[in-house]
């Protein structure tokens, strides 16, 4: 027992050096002057970004840097702020080594343009122009009342607004897209992820995909333009307006059905196909929903 | 006491269908044929024939050649199925299926076969579960143009198959150029 007792603190020594070893992250903090109306570019490849805003003309960098980082990049010049993480010149960015938590922190009316490989995105509080890019990460975004524009491979677009009105760009070559409490004019592409949207209230709206299905639901302005087209996706639509819309909606197989008691007929007498156009309301706004063989499903309350 | 009103005839087969002639009129009519037969026949190798200038026979069998040459472009080029240039297997339409015309516009099709071929080698710097994420995306797409295709074949002139297939192959490059991007992305950082 006397000897477990002397062997105790060794053992706990040990141990603690171990834990030392393997952890093989470094801390890195800076803070560079920068514009408060600047550009700010950030980029790193795996790990988390997490940029946020504050009141202050500076940008802040905090970062728990993994062992495939070489060095963090953090320069300002003029209205333009660099923050990169570099990678050692061995490392792709796919190795599983650890990962990188960065954090930056910008003025509120900066201009965003950020972009990761497989690094999880995230934005909150600036209402400048903001660009965010990913190959595989997903991306979580707060949008502001500037233009907004969001892109990923595979990545799943998460994104939430104020109600503020801007110009939205959102695509994905295959993750979803989930957007809610925006404003404005919004193109939405997806090839087969599923787009789900709310802008309230809308001016116009194009949304797109091949196989993944779409959902609009927003109250549509005085002469808003509205367009949603799939291949194979179902189209579901809930959109009241102001001063109604002119309608034409069209599926080659799949069903359409309304809230409205319209009939849907056919397209041609010979081929398949179903259409349904008519006005609803004063008509100033346009609608068109297409697809070939998804279902229709369209309602203005 | 009046006549009887004749039967009026309203329709063709009121009339009667077993009415013979008085006479038979055959040998009446083959003794004024015999004398005819042996100029018909000498007209129908001379006199006829030379009847048209040598220049409208030239002109004629033009013509002729001329209608075959169409014949045979519209079917190599313009019929479902004709003999098409050859492209990346993968992006192949199917056979009996009808192309948008601009696909076959040089400018697109050299970009498009440049981001095929490097297709492979950007999808092997993606991470894995993003590279079979990809993989389903561009099946999508390519089961998507095989559809519309054959559609099309069925009902050329279908506008919304012809809008949609378009926007497929516009969503088909933009797929590839975001993934020949995303490959670049992860070895320029």
């Amino acid at each position: 027992m006397r000897i477990v007792y002397q062997l105790l603190p060794a053992a706990v020594a040990l141990l603690a050096s171990t834990w030392v070893c393997g952890d093989t992250s470094t801390s890195f903090e800076r803070e560079v002057a920068a514009d408060p109306k600047g550009i700010v570019e950030v980029t790193s490849t795996t790990g988390t970004v997490d940029i946020t805003a504050w009141d202050r003309a500076a940008v802040g960098v905090k970062a728990q840097l993994g062992s495939e980082v070489d060095h963090v990049e953090v320069t300002s010049s003029g209205n333009h702020t660099v923050v990169r993480v570099q990678l050692k010149h061995h490392t792709m960015g796919f190795d599983g080594g650890e990962e990188t938590h960065l954090r930056v922190q910008v003025p509120k009316e900066s201009e965003v343009d950020a972009s990761t490989v497989s690094a999880n995105l995230t934005s909150s509080g600036v209402q400048g122009i903001q660009r965010l890019k990913s190959v595989s990460g997903d991306i979580t975004a707060e949008m502001g009342p500037s233009d907004f524009d969001a892109k990923s491979v595979s990545g799943t677009l998460k994104l939430h607004g104020h109600g503020q009105p801007a110009r939205l760009h959102v695509s994905t070559v295959s993750g979803d897209i989930d957007l809610k409490h925006a404003a404005g004019e919004l193109e939405a592409t997806s090839v087969s992820g599923e787009v789900s949207v709310e802008v309230n209230p809308a001016r116009a709206a194009r949304l797109r995909s091949t196989s993944g299905d779409i959902t609009f639901d927003g109250r549509l302005l005085r002469g808003a333009d509205f367009d949603a087209v799939s291949v194979n996706g179902d189209l579901k639509v809930r959109a009241p307006s102001e001063d109604g819309f002119q309608y034409e909606v069209q599926s080659l197989s799949g069903d359409i059905r309304d809230c409205f008691n319209a009939k849907a007929e056919r397209s041609s007498e010979y081929g398949p196909g179903e259409k349904l156009n008519g006005t609803r309301g004063a008509g100033g706004g346009h609608m068109r929903l297409k697809t070939m063989s998804g279902e229709i499903d369209l309602c203005d309350h | 006491m009046t006549e009887p009103t004749p039967k009026r005839v309203t329709t063709l087969r009121e009339l009667s269908q077993d009415t013979e002639p008085e006479r038979d009129l055959w040998p009446q009519i083959e003794a004024q044929l015999a004398p005819a037969r042996p100029s018909l026949a000498a007209s129908n190798g001379g006199a006829a024939r030379r009847a048209v200038p040598p220049s409208l026979r030239w002109l004629a069998l033009a013509a002729g050649i001329g209608c075959v040459a169409v014949g045979v472009w519209i079917g190599r080029s313009a019929l479902p199925g004709g003999v098409q240039p050859p492209i990346a297997a993968a992006t192949r339409p199917a056979a009996g299926t009808v192309q948008t015309a601009w696909v076959t516009d040089p400018r697109y099709r050299r970009d498009h076969d440049a981001l095929v071929q490097s297709l492979g080698a950007q999808l092997a710097s993606l991470p894995p579960a993003s590279r079979e994420k990809v993989m389903k995306s561009l099946t999508a797409i390519r089961t998507a143009k095989q559809e519309l295709e054959e559609a099309l074949g069925k009902d050329p002139s279908n506008a919304l198959l012809q809008e949609l297939l378009v926007n497929t192959y516009q969503d088909e490059m933009r797929v590839l150029t975001d993934v020949h991007e995303a490959g670049d992305a992860g070895k320029g950082i």
